[in-house]
């Protein structure tokens, strides 16, 4: 039999162990991201691990695959509804090409003026019952609490203005939500594979590529794309999430850890990623990097811009009335 | 852990040399994995197996694949070579040096060395062997030469290189086209020595007149808009690397028309050809990806890199070492895939070291090219013997002063910084 | 008569004809989306996925042909250094292999295809659903096998005739 060629060396755990294991069967949650381990949130998944280390009784321990090295990120979530014990980050727009229609407005142009309304929103019931809707498809929400960082916009030429960007081509991620919510803005969003965006750039196949600094920087695109609009349109906060089929494998503490050492690392992040957005862009700017911080008056051309976006919630299959329901659980009118 | 690992490698290389298809023989030993590891779902191994052929960066496989085999169909390909006979009929090896200009012009094109070895199996082979060229020399030729591919801008795996090492793309690049010029240059040399050798003579000893240059000439004309329309589109940013496959697929059938050389017949017989070479070549990245997965899973990579660190304290022994473990991960692991495990792992390294970020990531880049060739597992080998029927056996004799060239080439790199930033420092 | 056997022509080339569908429309869907993109400026946002899908079809359904038209490749040196009674041995055994790998590859695709019709997932943009993009893939696993069995009785065949071939020219 299979259990029969398994000596020693299985590493499995069930729900009815208690405590006690020592190190050689402790469950190994594997965290698989696409980041590299020398961004913040690569140094702030470390901060995890040393967590869990330090907090739990050894038997529960994160091994971590950076780098996309363990799948793509649907490939991990199939492989979490197998019952692999796989964590990964995931937004918005993902889950809702995953059925969670709602959650795409997470992903929407200017939805949060201030970070501290997006973490109204994590806390709000809104947000507890749409953590629910993933449930009953299998996915645990561990933390939410993670600041991913401002997406801003790099393009190979002079953009001052949200009139300048009108009719660009700008590479989004693939999905819906990420593509209508940038044409909203006026620019033409194309989906693209991320390892094509800079040969795209330099050669002018597209114009633009939109994501946090420490991507847009870790890319290296300001070689190609020197032009650097603070638009600041996602305030993006990213979720940590596993399957419940793993999750409910876990002891009641070993559970209670796992969130509570994912949250401690979520503010650990949450700091660095405010050093390193500074970091960043004084980097861009060493390397020459023409950087343009948008006027309160432009600001808000593209917040009206952003308007027409969410009135498209009949082709996103949102719930009725989403975006007032929504400003109204951060606390807005 | 480990043992199963062990088991795992250890029945793949079984299944590999006792003639398993190489897909079946990957895929078996991955299985053997699945089965000895009861805590992992083996829907999994499914799940890998379509990952690895779903994959964007893999594109133009089908695409060039498809060009290369309408080419040979519309009359386009016979039209160049006899082009080509005009440029180079009076060299040792003619169409074998046409075989390494084109890959470096390719270079420019495809960005995929696989890509490139099946569309030049596929169109230069035949040719080749009808010129009196044996088999197996114009593979090893087809596969060598397409490890200029990845070295010529722009190419995938210098952007994931300065992408994960933070490098400047910009000048990897650069450096990228010293190495593959210097590559470039010593196979023309080398086959112009092995020509000799066994009697690859020139075609003709005379000067061609004007008159029969230009009758040669006229009917190339059309062809070869091909590379200019491809190299000029990619340039001006109408098309991307991958997307220009499409558009010299359609070029290709456009002529092919034009020629009246495409038949019903002909043209069915060209979509046959490119799906079951794609679906050939895929599989085995395919399953190459199962494996490779399974390596990171148990962290195997990952493990080596710290031997390697807590061990080493010198810089060329490090250097010596990395050649030979990159050697040996570039058979098993598919190159972009390993790229994403080892740079940064072995780069800190590196720079702790004092080597120069440009020089190592010449010698990183350029090590794991060879990997892609050398038995038992090297995909080129697989890829191009493959389409044009050689056996494994004759290939890797007649690749044996193509190994060593490589390997005299690749030491340089390693030991001679020189080689890798000459052209960076001049032009930065 | 003859109309019966085109037909069966067809049939037996059902994969070929599938995948080279598939083909045409990667390459016609990937050209028009150069047009979108740099003519238009409305580029397709759902390209990706179908070439995606596209891709996935020529590499599986063709599986199947590439085993007809002897396109995988394997290392033979070592085992044509046995005597060939040997050789016959392991040819056998090989087949095996095939067999085995291709089946379990057959139960576990099935499971994967399961997942999808369990979850409803769909594509993002154009939501086709999963469970028939990857359906194809247990179909095309089972044809593979289906057409290794051939091509091994074809092989035994053209063995026989060499053997009959041989014991003629021996007399
Ligand atoms: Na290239
Ligand atoms: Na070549």
């Amino acid at each position: 039999t299979k259990e029969g060629t398994q000596s020693d060396s299985s590493n499995i755990t069930t729900g009815e162990n208690d405590a006690t294991n020592n190190a050689v069967d402790a469950v190994k949650v594997q965290i698989g991201f696409e980041n590299s381990l020398s961004e913040p949130v690569g140094q702030a998944l470390l901060k995890w691990q040393q967590l869990l280390e330090e907090q739990g009784d050894g038997s529960i321990l994160i091994e971590l695959f950076p780098d996309s090295q363990l799948g793509t990120k649907s490939e991990l979530i199939d492989s979490m509804l197998l019952g692999e014990p796989v964590i990964t980050l995931a937004d918005g727009a993902f889950y809702a090409d995953y059925g969670v229609r709602d959650m795409g407005i997470l992903f929407g142009p200017f939805l949060f003026e201030t970070w501290e309304q997006c973490w109204a929103l994590t806390e709000s019931d809104w947000y507890a019952e749409q953590s629910e809707l993933l449930e009953e498809k299998g996915l645990k929400l561990l933390a939410s609490n993670w600041k991913y960082g401002e997406r801003h916009t790099m393009t190979n030429s002079l953009v001052e203005t949200p009139d300048d960007l009108r009719g660009m081509i700008i590479r989004v991620p693939n999905n819906q939500i990420q593509t209508q919510g940038f044409n909203a803005l006026g620019a033409t969003a194309t989906g693209m594979a991320l390892n094509e965006v800079y040969q795209a750039l330099q050669t002018g196949t597209i114009d633009g590529a939109e994501n946090p600094l420490a991507t847009l920087y870790g890319r290296r695109l300001q070689e190609v794309a020197p032009y650097l609009l603070m638009t600041g349109h996602v305030k993006n906060f990213t979720t940590w999430v596993t399957g419940t089929a793993f999750f409910d494998t876990l002891t009641p503490e070993q559970q209670e850890l796992l969130v509570s050492t994912g949250r401690e690392a979520g503010l650990y992040n949450n700091d660095l990623v405010d050093q390193y957005e500074e970091e960043y862009l004084q980097l861009m700017l060493d390397e020459g990097v023409t950087v343009t911080e948008l006027s309160s008056k432009e600001v808000d051309q593209f917040v009206e811009a952003a308007q027409s976006f969410y009135q498209k919630g009949d082709d996103f299959g949102w719930s009725d009335n989403l975006y007032e329901t929504v400003r109204a659980a951060m606390g807005l009118n | 852990m480990n043992e199963i690992i062990l088991m795992t490698a250890l029945v793949l290389l079984v299944l590999l040399f006792f003639k398993v298809p190489v897909y079946i023989a990957i895929l078996g030993g991955s299985m053997m994995y699945f089965l000895m590891t009861p805590n992992v779902n083996p829907i999994l191994f499914a799940q890998q197996s379509i990952s690895g052929a779903e994959s964007i960066s893999l594109l133009a496989i089908p695409f060039f694949v498809g060009a290369g085999v309408l080419m040979n169909y519309s009359g386009v390909t016979k039209r160049i070579m006899d082009f080509a006979e005009v440029l180079t009929g009076r060299m040792s090896g003619g169409l074998a040096q046409v075989n390494i200009l084109l890959s470096a012009m390719m270079g420019g094109l495809s960005g995929s060395n696989i890509a490139d070895a099946a569309m030049q199996s596929k169109m230069l082979v035949p040719q080749m062997r009808e010129k009196g060229f044996s088999n197996a020399f114009s593979t090893v030729v087809t596969a060598t030469s397409s490890m200029i591919t990845p070295l010529i801008p722009p190419g995938i795996a210098m952007i994931i290189y300065g992408s994960i090492a933070n490098v400047s793309i910009g000048r990897l690049f650069v450096a990228g086209i010293g190495i593959g010029t210097l590559l470039t240059a010593s196979l023309m040399i080398l086959i112009s020595i092995v020509s000799k050798k066994r009697g690859y003579k020139p075609i003709r000893t005379e000067r061609l007149t004007l008159k029969e240059s230009i009758k040669t000439t006229r009917p190339a004309l059309l062809p070869l808009m091909l590379p200019i329309i491809i190299i000029g589109g990619i340039r001006l940013g109408v098309f991307t690397a991958t997307e220009a496959g499409s558009v010299a697929i359609l070029f290709a059938l456009l002529l092919g028309i034009i020629y009246r050389e495409l038949k019903k017949k002909d043209f069915i017989q060209a979509v046959k050809e490119t799906v079951t070479t794609t679906s050939a070549i895929m599989l085995i990245v395919a399953a190459a990806t199962v494996f490779s997965w399974i390596l990171t899973r148990e962290r195997v990579p990952q493990q080596l890199t710290e031997w390697i660190v807590s061990t080493i304290d010198n810089k060329y022994i490090f250097l010596l070492i990395v050649n030979i473990f990159l050697l040996i991960v570039g058979m098993f692991i598919e190159g972009n895939a390993s790229m994403i495990i080892l740079v940064p792992l072995l780069v800190p390294i590196a720079r702790e070291f004092g080597i120069n970020d440009i020089h190592f990531a010449m010698t990183y880049i350029f090590n794991n090219a060879v990997g892609a060739l050398s038995p038992p597992m090297g995909t080129l080998m697989f890829v191009t013997c493959g389409i044009t029927k050689c056996k494994t056996k004759d290939f890797i004799k007649a690749a044996l002063p193509f190994y060593g060239l490589l390997l005299v080439i690749m030491l340089l790199i390693t030991y001679v910084p020189f080689f890798s930033t000459f052209l960076v420092d001049l032009i930065y | 008569m003859k109309k019966k056997s085109k037909a069966l022509i067809l049939l037996g080339n059902m994969d070929i004809i599938i995948a080279g569908i598939a083909l045409g429309a990667l390459i016609i869907l990937t050209f028009m989306g150069v047009i979108m993109r740099y003519v238009m400026k409305m580029p397709f946002t759902w390209l990706e996925e179908v070439q995606l899908w596209c891709m996935l079809w020529i590499v599986y359904i063709s599986a199947g042909a590439a085993f007809r038209t002897n396109n995988h490749v394997a290392i033979e040196v070592l085992v044509e250094m046995f005597p060939e009674k040997i050789q016959k041995v392991i040819e056998i055994l090989i087949a095996l292999v095939v067999y085995v790998v291709l089946g379990y590859l057959f139960i576990q695709s099935i499971g994967f295809v399961q997942l999808f019709i369990r979850n409803g997932r769909s594509t993002n943009m154009l939501e086709v659903p999963y469970s028939l993009i990857y359906g194809a893939i247990p179909i095309a696993t089972a044809l593979m096998m289906i057409n290794y069995t051939i091509s091994l009785i074809d092989q035994m065949k053209s063995i026989n005739n060499k053997e009959i071939e041989q014991e003629d020219t021996n007399e």
